[in-house]
């Protein structure tokens, strides 16, 4: 094992690229939503909270982590993304 | 952890099996049950009590200014449009570059690549510092067109929300540094995991929170 970092990470980082440059199209307003910003406003925040969600898990490594420790972090993800959808959308 | 703990589980890197020399033990035939297998702590357990605490507060920030937009988004809507998103956007790959060079850091570390361990830390601090002075030509920009902390509610959370975030990226560039000050001295992993892996997962923490902010602050609001 030479310590180079498995390509799972790097897949991972390139997928948070993608989704960066996608957030970032879909708030600049020439996304094909048309005029539903809500939707728009919704998958955008959806992106980002599993752009924070593959960040914990593959960069922070809490892929191997205890249990208890992912699902603090999980139930983190899911209830401020629930809550900002909500706020955002509804 | 110790390396005699983490030796044999099928979820961890193959090097913490005892490939460094320090355990030789055989690898496991078989995967362990999930019920049984502990679990590998990054860090120290505390730390994470701090992450957690302090994502909590950031989040809480966020509803309430979410909460207050819902009372005026028009108003919301046209303070997002001055900010500059292309620098939010180029600030958050940025962001995601150094989170991928400080994974790559931590397991250079690990395998005991010293040289390489410190130059991808040396990219991490580069990319901050990137970062910060972008923030900073933000400011500069926002400030000289008249928006200010006192500009009204939108600017007030925008400036204690990115203020507060920019203190975290300096202090993650300090435990940065002194990472790099033990790579140079060459501790060895060993010695100094539960301390790497605590300042990779306080960066990685930042990161995640710009992403956030950078969502519902620049683009949602804007939306």
């Amino acid at each position: 094992m030479n310590g180079a970092a498995p390509r799972r990470v790097t897949v991972v980082f390139v997928g948070l690229v993608v989704a960066t440059c996608i957030t970032w199209w879909l708030g600049s307003g020439s996304s094909p939503t048309g005029g539903a910003l809500g939707l728009a406003a919704m998958l955008t925040v959806l992106i980002a909270f599993a752009k924070i969600y593959f960040i914990g898990r593959d960069f922070m490594e809490l892929r191997s982590a205890p249990s208890g420790l992912r699902a603090a972090f999980n139930v983190w993800v899911g209830a401020v993304a629930v809550a900002a959808i909500a706020l955002v959308v509804v | 952890m110790t390396h005699a703990q983490v030796r044999g589980d099928p979820d961890l890197p193959e090097f913490l099996w005892g490939s460094d020399g320090v355990e030789d033990g055989p690898r496991p035939s078989s995967p362990r049950p999930a019920k049984t297998r502990p679990g590998h702590t990054p860090g120290e357990a505390g730390l994470w009590i701090f992450i957690l605490g302090d994502m909590t507060l950031f989040a809480a920030i966020l509803i309430v200014f979410l909460w207050e937009r819902r009372s005026d988004p028009v108003v919301f809507g046209e303070s997002a449009h001055q900010l500059i998103q292309p620098i939010g956007a180029a600030n958050t790959l940025v962001l995601v570059l150094s989170s991928y060079l400080v994974v790559r850091a931590v397991f250079a570390h690990r395998g005991g690549r010293y040289p390489q361990a410190r130059r991808l830390v040396a990219a991490a601090v580069g990319c901050a510092a990137v970062f910060a002075g972008l923030k900073a030509f933000e400011y500069y920009s926002e400030i000289s067109s008249g928006h200010t902390p006192s500009s009204g509610t939108f600017f007030t959370f925008y400036f204690v929300l990115t203020g507060l975030h920019l203190l975290h990226v300096i202090v993650g560039t300090v435990l940065l540094l002194a990472w790099q000050a033990m790579l140079k001295g060459r501790r060895s992993w060993t010695g100094s995991q539960k301390v790497a892996e605590g300042i990779a997962s306080y960066w990685h923490m930042v990161d995640l929170l710009w992403v956030a902010i950078f969502t519902l602050v620049y683009l949602v609001s804007a939306e």
